[in-house]
This record gives structure tokens, sequence and C-alpha cells, in this order.
């Protein structure tokens, strides 16, 4: 059962790594970005099958340091449409060597 | 009972009660007013730096998941000294690019140094993973503070998608080194029995960790961030969460006996030989000064990795020992470089040019942190480089040592470009440069110890040697 | 603290004090004149103080005095001392620094005087910065006092080859050199660890050397490799020309007596070490021997007068680095000592023809011996000095270091070859130094040369003070360094002597052949029956085939190599390098994207690895 679900939160921590390196919208790879806490959190919780409260709890802080993180990403991405007009983050690289 | 317990956290609280507090006399200040936080901010740092000094903050916290020791002290003291550098440029610059603002800029600076000082004595992963975040969010903030820069929303966004995945990256690595312990306490983690999934565990917390570090390949926000993030900002976020990853990484892999480390010193030590290649060789053709020493700053860091993965006290002792000289020289030349760049944050090769007919103090302020990052005798760049090569290569890490010295040559290069531009060529903007108060302070205290540490190393080596003596 | 080493501390910390004093004060170093004065005022108490030193050493021949103080401790045990250690070696050597600097900071003075006022103080302000560092690094206890104040001498030289630095080129040199000489330091670096690792100091006595055991190879080869760079041996001596871009005092001091012979002196200070590393001295010889004929070679087709005497001094520091790996440490540092008095009277006196006619080409100089009858009569002197013409200093010291080499062969057949190198060495220095001599002080004046005139007192007096000593060091010095060691090397005849003297008059005869254009001087008259020799129908015709065929094509051949060859590699990687990082700059796209891919990349990179190492 266990195995189950690490696998879930596996493949679900792939689809995170992959809508990040394919989207080009910053609000998707935002989204992408929970993909990947979710799989984490999925794997505390799967976790504390064997070990306890503690993947439980661990979980709770993991959901939410990623939800302060995602509020200061949403606030970037509304800056970056009211400098930029748009919120392709490839269209803004004027920084480059 | 509760006093007991928060003891060995008094300076944090003394973070914590200082930040509300001005929190609230921003919310009375009248807007002309606010100038008074950054004086604020910086009281509540040096109490809290003295407090290190005054107080006695041994002993565990939090049910064990803090301690705190002397390397805890000497990681805190290197926080609260780098945001108290990096404040006293924010004075000026705030009041005039953000006047209004002030009292959230000093606010979010205040909550990461927070972080960082709980992860300086971090003994649990929970701890440790809510300090990372703690330290890092703020500062994503804080990066794209000028909100109308279009540029420094740019780095910002760099800095906070790279940091996003990164930390989504530690985070599954951690809840991996969870479920092959079962444990949260790092000494536990450690003295689990060793398996793919626990080595899996620590190789992607280590990849989260790198991003904060600027190793190559998570190094790719350092210069765009640099470049673009408003100038007093730079000198905090090159030194303080570079030094706060080192401090975490030095936790989780010197947990217990240093199982964790030998699972992944081959890991580290590739980090380091890439890190060191690509810091030094994409400064190269740089021209903007702040992109090229972002570059050399994600040089100095494939050193740092080089000491962590010694894992001997002596190397550690080198490596902090070149954390400290780092702080300052990393420091000054950011600060000397807030104050060439123009207002439009131009910093390139032109700006320096003759530097030393327009500003005597900023050129040979400038030229002594180069040469310490040169490794020139007499500063203290050629101790800890010393130091840290007699460990490395005591520890068995000749090949090394011979590699990352002979590619650190590549590095004068663009030091001496730089230095060329200041005295050997003639200034293309005329007039002297006018330098605030709280810049200037920062840049000679910055120099003090570039030198002293250089002249009188023995008291900082003692100090590096007594916190590196807790490991092991 | 003894007196020896209260004086050896006033000479190092003399002109430190001077040089934080105009660093930190402007106004006074914006004075100029005042800066001069105070840098030479300590470079005289450095030289008193020398003088002291060396008097005393010299009465009493066993004088050995060690001062240090502990500086960094790290794990219980010394990493670094600091201090002042004087013996015969470090007196000696003291003293030679503090005559040459004296006389150089006079030279400028009125060399430099046209500078703007700021210029020249900033000018003798590295000065004396160069004279501490310079002391230090002779006075060191240890090996890493040493290294300390090598790095610095590295810095000031950086600083005054790019003094005149609105000249591009100026300021590319500086940096070239600078690079170079860095990146063989790392040898030094390198060695030190190693030492530092199996010995636990850093010491260069007999008992440090006995404590290194095998590693003294490894460890004498790292150190050697530093100085390969520093004392411009070949392949590492191409920045040695380019450095000529700084003033002519500037190449002087360091570039010709002192700043190039640290490499030198570095192995004559770790001479112990040295001599029980065999391997190591083989390719010292060999390298040494090298330098010696190949830059030789090359300074036959230089135009410009100080990229003649810069080859040269390549050369003559390939006569030492030869003799010290023939295993005779006293001869080595005994043409050290004179050569650094001949070179830096050469290259004052080319100084003072430079000043004269603005130019540094041989082709805008000739018949200046009768217009700076002073300034010729110290050059011949020099010359003649450098050349190993019986009876100056350098004939003494060349012909010890022959006599090295020869001794050396006698052990080990593959001496010969650096024996060989320096006997057509001698020959070829002789043939372009006189060749030097008659285009410049001799024929007809060119358009420049014709308003020249001779300079101040300022400019003389250390010419005729340097040419003094470029007779007189000779046999005294030799006495007195060969009695401090109990070596046996008073001059005799030798035939090794009588071969070094007859290469050297071979040289003269086809310099008199081939650019003596007439002219009165006594001296020369005297020299006339070589040339009347050299001059006769059948030879004349000989000579004439074997220089331009021969001598010239070969000279320029091995010219071009140097030029485009050893050069162009260094230029060619630093450019390859430069375009290399210039492609790399592609991948930092600007695109938050692939920064993020980037990430990711090593992300699976790392758990790649781990996922192969743990299974």
């Amino acid at each position: 059962m266990t195995h189950m679900v690490l696998t879930v939160a596996a493949i679900l921590f792939a689809l995170g790594i992959y809508g990040v390196t394919t989207r080009k919208n910053a609000i998707g790879i935002l989204v992408s970005v929970e993909l990947m806490a979710n799989a984490v959190n999925l794997n505390l919780v799967a976790f504390s099958q064997h070990w306890g409260a503690t993947g439980q709890s661990f979980a709770l802080f993991a959901i939410a340091l990623t939800v302060a993180e995602v509020v200061v990403g949403l606030a970037l991405v509304v800056l970056l449409y009211r400098t930029r007009k748009n919120v392709n983050i490839d269209l803004a690289s004027d920084l480059r060597s | 009972m509760m006093v007991d317990l928060l003891a060995p956290l008094a300076a944090d609280a003394i973070l914590v009660i200082g930040a509300l507090s001005l929190l609230l006399v921003d919310l009375i200040l009248p807007p002309g007013e606010k100038r008074i936080l950054g004086y604020g901010t910086i009281g509540v740092l040096l109490a809290a730096l003295i407090s290190t000094f005054a107080l006695d903050l041994s002993g565990e916290a939090v049910g064990g998941a803090y301690e705190g020791d002397a390397l805890a002290l000497f990681f805190k003291r290197g926080f609260y000294v780098s945001a108290i550098l990096a404040s006293l440029a924010s004075l000026d610059f705030g009041a005039k690019i953000w006047p209004r603002r002030q009292g959230e800029y000093f606010q979010l600076l205040l909550y990461s140094v927070l972080g960082m000082s709980l992860l300086a004595g971090v003994r649990d992963l929970l701890l440790l993973a809510v300090a990372f975040e703690l330290m890092g969010v703020p500062l994503y903030a804080m990066a794209a503070f000028s909100r109308k820069d279009k540029l420094a929303v740019e780095g910002g966004l760099k800095l906070y998608l790279t940091g996003a995945v990164s930390s989504a990256v530690t985070l599954y690595g951690m809840s991996m080194l969870f479920g092959a312990s079962g444990s949260t306490n790092l000494a536990e983690i450690a003295s689990a029995p060793s398996s793919p999934m626990l080595a899996m565990g620590v190789a992607l917390t280590l990849a989260g960790m790198g991003f904060k570090l600027g190793v190559a390949p998570f190094h790719m926000w350092v210069p765009d961030t640099y470049r673009g993030s408003p100038p007093p900002f730079v000198v905090l976020v090159a030194v303080a969460p570079k030094i706060a990853g080192i401090a975490a990484l030095t936790r989780l892999l010197l947990a217990g006996d240093g199982a964790l480390l030998d699972s992944v010193s081959e890991l580290l030590l590739l980090l380091a030989w890439f890190t060191v290649i690509v810091g030094n060789v994409m400064a190269l053709p740089q021209d903007s000064v702040r992109r090229l020493l972002g570059f050399s700053g994600v040089g100095h860091m494939g050193l740092l990795l080089l000491g962590l993965t010694t894992g001997t006290a002596e190397g550690i002792a080198a490596m902090l020992f070149y954390v400290a000289g780092y702080i300052f020289t990393t420091a000054g030349a950011l600060l000397v470089l807030s104050a060439v760049a123009d207002e439009d944050g131009n910093d390139g090769l032109a700006r320096f040019a003759g530097l030393s007919q327009r500003s005597g103090f900023l050129a040979f302020a400038m030229l002594v942190f180069l040469l310490s990052l040169g490794g020139i005798p007499f500063v203290v760049g050629f101790w800890a480089k010393l130091y840290l090569f007699l460990a490395a290569w005591g520890a068995g890490y000749q090949l090394s040592v011979l590699f990352i010295a002979l590619v650190g040559v590549i590095g004068l290069y663009y030091y001496l470009r730089v230095s060329r531009a200041m005295y050997m060529t003639e200034p293309t903007v005329e007039g002297p440069i006018s330098v605030d108060l709280g810049t200037q302070l920062a840049i000679a205290l910055c120099l003090v110890f570039v030198v002293g540490m250089g002249l009188v190393p023995q008291p900082f080596v003692a100090v590096a040697e007594t916190a590196a003596s807790v490991l092991r | 603290m003894t007196t020896a080493a209260t004086l050896g501390l006033v000479a190092v910390l003399g002109p430190l004090v001077v040089a934080l004093l105009l660093a930190v004060n402007g106004p006074v170093r914006r004075t100029g004149v005042g800066a001069g004065a105070l840098s030479v005022l300590a470079a005289i108490a450095n030289l008193v103080a020398a003088l002291m030193l060396a008097n005393s050493w010299w009465g009493e021949h066993e004088l050995v005095d060690s001062t240090e103080w502990v500086w960094l401790i790290a794990n219980g045990e010394t990493i670094a001392t600091v201090g002042v250690t004087i013996d015969g070696i470090s007196a000696s050597m003291l003293a030679v620094v503090a005559v040459v600097a004296l006389c150089v900071q006079v030279f400028s003075w009125s060399y430099l005087s046209d500078e703007p006022k700021a210029d020249f103080g900033r000018y003798y302000m590295w000065q004396s910065l160069f004279l501490f560092s310079m002391n230090a690094l002779v006075l060191a206890p240890n090996l890493l006092q040493l290294f300390m104040a090598w790095e610095l001498v590295g810095v000031c030289s950086y600083l005054l080859i790019g003094y005149w630095y609105t000249k591009p080129s100026a300021a590319k040199a500086a940096v070239k050199a600078f690079w170079m000489t860095k990146l063989a330091d790392m040898g030094l670096m390198i060695g030190l660890i190693i030492q530092y690792r199996v010995t636990g100091g850093f010491g260069f006595h007999e008992a440090d050397a006995v404590a290194l055991g095998a590693s003294v190879g490894v460890v004498t080869f790292c150190y050697f490799i530093a100085v390969m760079g520093k004392s411009a041996q070949f392949p590492l001596h191409i920045w040695l020309p380019d450095a000529m871009e700084g003033p002519t005092p500037v190449s002087a001091l360091l570039h010709a007596a002192t700043m190039v012979a640290a490499g030198v002196y570095l192995m004559v200070r770790g001479w112990p070490l040295f001599d029980l590393a065999e391997d190591t001295r083989l390719f010292m010889a060999l390298i040494g021997g090298t330098t010696a004929i190949f830059a030789a070679s090359v300074a036959i087709v230089q135009t410009d007068i100080k990229k003649v005497l810069a080859y040269s001094t390549s050369s003559q520091l390939g006569y030492m680095v030869a003799a010290l790996g023939a295993g005779d440490m006293i001869a080595g540092y005994y043409h050290l000592t004179t050569h650094a008095f001949f070179k830096a009277l050469l290259f004052l006196a080319a100084g003072s023809v430079i000043h004269a006619v603005h130019s540094n080409e041989l082709s805008n100089m000739g018949g200046l011996a009768k217009k700076m009858p002073l300034t010729a009569g110290t050059f011949i002197i020099g010359t003649l000095a450098l050349t190993g013409t019986p009876g100056f200093a350098g004939f003494f010291s060349k012909d010890l270091v022959l006599e090295a080499l020869l001794h050396g062969a006698e052990r080990n057949p593959v001496l010969w070859i650096p024996l060989a190198c320096c006997l057509i060495a001698a020959g070829l220095t002789s043939y372009y130094m006189f060749k030097v001599v008659f285009l410049a002080f001799f024929g007809e004046p060119s358009e420049a040369a014709g308003h020249a005139h001779e300079g101040g007192i300022a400019l003389s007096a250390p010419l005729v003070l340097l040419a003094v000593l470029s007779i007189g060091a000779g046999i005294p010095v030799m006495g007195a360094l060969t009695s401090q060691w109990g070596h046996e090397a008073h001059f005799h005849v030798s035939p090794i002597g009588l071969a070094g003297t007859s290469a050297m008059l071979l040289g003269l005869g086809a310099a008199v052949q081939l650019h003596y254009r007439g002219g009165s001087l006594p001296g020369v008259a005297a020299l006339a029956p070589v040339g009347n020799i050299a001059r006769s129908e059948a030879v004349d015709k000989a000579w004439r085939v074997a220089y331009k065929q021969g001598l010239r094509t070969l000279a320029a051949g091995v010219s071009w190599f140097d030029r485009y060859v050893i050069d162009g590699l260094v230029n060619l990687s630093g450019v390859a390098l430069l375009l290399g990082a210039g492609r790399l700059r592609a991948v930092q796209t600007g695109k938050g994207g692939d920064y993020v891919y980037a990430v990711l990349l090593g992300v699976i990179v790392l758990a790649a690895w781990t996922a192969v190492v743990s299974a």
C-alpha cells in the first residue's frame, strides 16, 4: 500500500517537473510547483503509516510553507504583469550575459 | 520553564521582538519619518549580535530541535554582521527609492535573518525546513522590492522560480530522509542504516541547498539577481543566504557521526569542481561588475564545498575562516559597487574607469577587496585560501587542491581588469562620487576587517577552530 | 632583540612606514617632491642598516641571527611566523638590494622630473612599497614569509609596469606579467602545502630538508616552477620583454637587479632542500642552459635597447639557474650579486640615453659617445662586466659558473649540454652587447641623437657608483662569499675560463667587424687588433657569409619562435579562454525557463549519480 502511494507521489512529482520545464506562463509554473509540493505531502503522509504521526505534522508544516511561498510567487507574477503586460517568463529576459 | 526552554534562542527572540515592535512603530509613524525604522533595525541586529557575546546561549531548545553551540554562535554572528552591513547600505537608498515602504523592507530583512539565525543551530529536519523557508521567502519579495523596475522584478522572479523549484526538491528529499529513517532528528537520520532512499534523500536535499549557495548548475539566478535587484539587497543576498546554506549543509551532513557526508562526498567534490570552473570562466567575459562579482562568488562557493567535503575538524575550521573572510570581502566589494553604480544600476567597467581619481577611498577599498578575493597576501583572502588548501591537502584531496588552485588563477584576470580600470584608465564620467554615510561606514568596517584579519588572523582562526570542534 | 635584528627591522619597516604614510596622506603624496624625498630618505636609512649588517657579517663571518614572532597558530601547530633572519646570504643580498634601490630612486628623481606631481608621488609610494616587500623577502626567516613577500613584489611590479597607464601597451603588459608570474606562483604555493604537510613547517634549513625525506624532489620541483616564472626562465620568460613598458629605472630595479633575481634567491635560500634534490637540479641546469642560449639568440635581433637588455637579463638568469643546477650555490649566488650591479648600471645608462634622445630604438641613437661621455663610459663599463672581460666583476662570476658546470659535467655527462649552451651564449652576449655599444655610442649620430646632452648629477651619480661596483665587486665579494662557506673557489686560470674569454673575444670581433663605424676612443683603439685580425680579406668574406647566412638567420628564427610560438601560445590560450567563455555566455540565456531547466538538470544528475552509486 505504502509503495503504491509513493509511486503515485513520484509520478506527481515528475509531472510537476514536466510542467515546470515546459510551461512558459508564470502561473502555469506556479501550479506545477504546487504539484511537486503535493507529491511531498503525499510522501510524508504515506511514510507516517510506518513511522507514526510525525510525518503528518511534517506534512502540515510543508503545506503551510508551500502556501507562503506561492503567495509571494503570485505577487511577483502580478508585478511581472504590471511591468511588462505579459506573464510569459521567457519574454522577461533583459538580464543575461 | 518556558524561559529555560527558549534561553538558547535569546538572540532570535530579540529579533522577533524587535521586528514586531518596529512593525507597530511603522504603523504610527508619519510617512516622512520612516527613516528611523532603519536605525531601529540596525539597533535590533546589534542587540542580537551583542547578545551572542554577552549571554550564555548554549544548550538545547524547542525539544532538542535547536542546540546553541559554538558553531551556531559563529554562524549567527556571521548573519548578523552581514545583515548590519546590508542595512547600513539600505538606509539612504531606501529613504530615496521607497521612502514610504522602508518599514516593510526592514521587516522582511529581519524575518529572513531570523530564519538564518535558527538554521545556525538546527538539529531537526522540521525546523530545518521551516527555517530555510523563513529565510528564503522574504528574500524573494526583497529582490523585487523596486516594484516598478523591470529588471528588479525580473531578477526577483528568476530568484523565485529557481528557488521555488529548489525548495520543492529539497522538501521531497527531506520526505525521503524521514521515510528512510523514521525520525526527523538529524543525528538519528545519520545513524539510520544506509539505503538507496536515504542516499537519494540526501542528494535531493543537497540539490535544493545548492540553490541557496549558488553552486553550479543551480547558480543561474546569481548574476541576474545581482544585476537586477536593488544594490543594498545584493549586499545581503550575496553573503547571508549563501552562508546560511553552508550552515544548513554543515548541520545536516555532519550530524551524528557524519555518515551522511560520507555518502555524498564524491557528489560534493563533483559540484565543487564544476562550480569553480563555471564561476571563474564565466566571469571572464562579463562587463557588468556586479555580474562579474556574482560569478566570482559562485567560484568561491566551490572552495567552501571543498572545505566541507573534508569533514575533518581542520577542514571545517578552514571553511569557517573562509566564510568569515568571504563575508567582509564580498560585502565590501558589493558595497563599493552600490556606491559607484549610477541611478539606473549601470555598473559596467566604464563606471569604474579612473575611479582612483574620482574617489581615492572607494578605489583603494575596492582594490583591497579584489586583492583579498584573489588571495594576495596581507589581506584575509590569502590566509583563507592557504588554510583551506592546507587542510584539504592534509585530508587527502590533493588533486582537488591542485585543480582548484590553478583554476583560481584565471580569476585573477578579471580582478585585474577591474583594478586596471580603476587605476590605469582615465575616467569616463567626471566629478567626485558622493557616498552616503551609512555605505561609507559599512565599507570602512569591511576594510578594517579584511585588512585586520589579514594582519592578525589568529583570533579569528581560534574562534573558527572552537566552532568546528563541536562537530564529530 | 639583538642589534642585528633591530637593523633588519629598520630595513624592512622604514620603507613600509613611508609607503603607508604616502598611501594614507594624499596631500603629501601629491606634492611629488616631498613624497620622493621621504622615499629616498627611507632608502638611505635602509642602505645604512644594510651596510652595517653586511659589515658586521664581513668581519665575523659567522653572523647568524634570527628573530621571529608567531603569527598564526592552527590546530595547536604554528603555521606562520614572521620576522627577520640575518646571515651571510640575507645580509649580502640586503646590501645589494639597498645599493641598487637607492641608485634607482635617485636616478628616477631626475628621470621622471617632467611627470605630474601626483604621479611622481604615486611612483615613489610604490617604490617604497617595493623596497619593503623586497626586504621582507630577503630577510624572510621561513619560506612562507618569503612567499608572501614574493606575491607582494609581484603586485608592485604590476603597479610599476603600468605606471604609464595612458599607454595601452603598458597596462596590457602589466596584466600579462602579473598573470603569468602568478600562474607560476601556484607552484610555490603547492610546494609549501606539501612541505607543511610533510614536515609541519616552512623552514629552509638542513633539518627541514632531511625531514622532507623522499618528498624533497616534488617540493623543490614545485618551487622551481615558481622560479621559472619569476626569474623569466624559458618558456615562462615571455612576460619580461613586455615588462619593459614600465619606466626604465623600474626595469633596472625590478626587472634586472632584484625582483627577477628573487627566483634565484629563493633557491639559494632553500639550498639545503635543493642540494638534496638531484633530479630537480638536473632539470634546473637544463632549463638554465636553454634559457641562456635562447634568450641570447633573441637579443641579437632586437632593435629596442631595453628589449636587448631584457633578453640579456633572462639569459644571465639562465646562467645562475644553470650553476645552481650543477650543484654550486656560491657560483649562482655570486653571479646574482655582480649581475645586479652591472645590469642595473646598463639599464640606468640606457635610461639616460633614452632620456636624451626620447626613443628606445637603436636606429635613433648613434655617435652619442661625444655628446654623453659619462653615460657612454659607464655603459661600456657595464658591457665589459656583462660580457665577462677579464678584470671586471662579471668575468669572475661567469668564470665560476662555467667551472661549476664543468665540475658537474664530470659527474653527470648530461651537464655538458648546459655548459655548451652557456659557452655559446657567452659569445652571443658579447656580440649583441658590443653591437649595442657601437650602434648607440659610435658612428654617425642620428637626427634625434644630435641634440642629446648629459643629464644632471642625479642621473650621473648613480651611474658612477654602479660603475665602480661593476669593476670592483669582483674579487672582494668572491672572497667574502667563499670564506663564509669555506668554499674552494679562488680564482685561477683554467681551460674553461680561457674558453669563456675566447667566446667573448669572438663575439667582440664579430661586433667590431659588423657594426663598428669609426670613432676614436682610446678604449676602442686598443681593441683594434682584434678587429684587424678579423678584417683580413678572406676572413672578412667568411664572416659576412657566416653572419648573414648563419647567425642572423638562426637568431631571426629563434626570435620568430619566441615572438610567435611561445608568446603566441600564451596569448592564444588567453584568447581561447576568453572566446570559450564568450561561447559559454550563451548558456546564460536570460530566460527563466532555462534556469529552472538547469536546476532540474542538476537534480537529475545528482539523483542519477546517487542511484548508480547506491545500487
